[in-house]
């Protein structure tokens, strides 16, 4: 009996070792297919997301293209309304100069902000997805962007979050061109600035 | 026939009893790494209301005094060392100095370092200092770990508010102290109740959230919660711990993600929820 047991532990060991060496020699970066990238580009995060029709999407899939981005949580009452309407300002600023951009919205809200909230809060807020796209990530992903960003946020007991408002303009390559920091600002140097990636 | 059974027996308790006793010991270390801190509450310093995110809190007289509660977890008993983080990048090439992205590690990663894989001068002892925040994360989730959040980590410090002026003391000394041009060996400085070593007296730590802001209630619409916020009184606003507190809140705002800093370290933590 005891014998049975000292070998069925000596197995378990056993097979906890073996495939603990396969999750280590999987866990190794063996992609080797090096993209030339800059240093600095957002575009290194790793993390990956689902946006509101549920595919699952690379931030580095934006490679190639400015974009618009911000961070915002769907249940927020307060903050991200206004945040939506200064995005909104830059969309028509910049679609009054017949120049389209990328708008994209990431959640810090990871258990709440499934695809589908996210796909009726665009639809509620008149957001045209065929121009914006919203996330949801894992509690990582969302704390590595916020940190790239220079975003600030708490989840609160509540299950609100304190975050700042910062819409940020990055280039083709995935660096950060202006940022937007406080609600209700004036949008003209981002869009200035985002007329001008895109008429390069 | 049945004797040499039995000594097969034998042989196969003794291999397997020689195999537990490994086992065990290296649990033992394991366990060794992290001690247990029971969860419970305490009160942070006069955090900022809503309307003073840290970084823009000038008036102190404006603030809140902040309950915070903390689920048990475990700790690291010591920070990261330099030995330890060798093995780290020696392991993942993405994190050696001349791989990392600028993006995740300013140009001073590991400065001291005379190349990827040598620590030079450095004690590897010592607790590795000028890595970012997502290096520190990056060592932590390898061991599927992660950096204690800013409450877990001032909990510990905390200590169940034992010895609450000596441990006050013991950071004011050392923030008034120049730093040393090459740091102490962990487990220089002491441990605290909870057999955690050299909290807050040999390096600044990177937390998870360091850059989240102070407050926990969110006091738009439905008002602030009586039990987690009340105002601090006058007397405590004078207090030096109070301002030993404010200075690590305001050092960890300060901080951006890829900074990399001579006397910022950090140690790991588990059941971070």
């Amino acid at each position: 009996m005891k014998l049975g047991n000292r070998l069925s532990l000596f197995l378990f060991v056993a097979l906890s070792f073996i495939t603990e060496i396969t999750i280590a020699h999987e866990g190794h970066p063996s992609n080797t297919k090096i993209k030339p990238m800059m240093s600095d580009s957002i575009f290194n995060l790793k993390s990956e997301w689902t946006n509101q029709e549920g595919q699952l999407i690379a931030i580095k899939d934006f490679l190639g293209k400015p974009t618009i981005v911000a961070m915002i949580y769907t249940s927020c009452e307060q903050a991200c309304p206004l945040i939506i309407e200064d995005l909104r300002k830059i969309e028509n600023a910049l679609s009054k100069k017949s120049v389209g951009i990328p708008f994209l919205l990431f959640s810090f809200d990871t258990i709440k902000d499934t695809p589908l909230k996210l796909k009726i809060f665009a639809q509620s807020r008149k957001l045209d997805l065929n121009h914006w796209t919203l996330f949801n990530g894992s509690k990582n992903a969302v704390r590595e962007l916020a940190a790239v960003l220079g975003i600030r946020y708490k989840k609160n007991a509540n299950g609100d979050f304190d975050h700042s408002n910062v819409i940020t303009l990055i280039d083709a390559e995935g660096l950060i061109v202006e940022q937007q920091i406080g609600l209700n600002q004036e949008a003209k140097p981002l869009v200035d600035k985002a007329f001008k990636l895109l008429n390069k | 026939m049945i004797w040499s059974k039995s000594f097969f027996q034998l042989f196969l308790i003794c291999a397997f009893s020689i195999f537990e006793i490994a086992i065990a010991q290296n649990l033992n270390i394991e366990n060794n790494k992290m001690n247990l801190i029971k969860g419970g509450h305490f009160i942070a310093f006069d955090a900022p209301s809503k309307k003073f995110p840290l970084s823009e809190a000038r008036d102190l007289t404006n603030t809140f005094k902040v309950k915070i509660s903390v689920s048990t977890f475990h700790l690291d008993r010591f920070a990261v060392t330099n030995k330890e983080f060798l093995t780290f990048v020696t392991k993942n090439h993405e994190w050696r100095k001349s791989k990392v992205k600028r993006l995740f590690a300013d140009a001073h990663y590991l400065e001291e370092w005379p190349s990827d894989l040598q620590l030079g001068a450095l004690n590897p002892d010592s607790p590795v200092t000028r890595i970012s925040w997502f290096a520190a994360t990056a060592y932590c989730r390898a061991k599927n770990q992660s950096l204690p959040t800013t409450d877990q980590w001032e909990f510990a410090l905390y200590d169940n508010g034992k010895n609450k002026d000596e441990v006050d003391q013991k950071i004011l000394d050392w923030y008034g102290k120049p730093n040393e041009s090459k740091l102490s060996a962990i487990g220089t400085t002491g441990k605290n109740y909870q057999g955690i070593y050299d909290l807050g007296a040999l390096i600044w730590e990177w937390t998870e959230d360091f850059s989240g802001f102070l407050s926990i209630s969110d006091t738009r619409g439905g008002g602030a919660k009586e039990s987690n916020l009340f105002c601090g009184n006058g007397s405590q606003l004078g207090n030096p711990a109070d301002y030993a507190a404010f200075t690590r809140y305001s050092f960890r705002a300060s901080l951006k993600a890829n900074y990399t800093i001579a006397s910022l370290g950090f140690r790991c933590a588990k059941g971070n929820n």
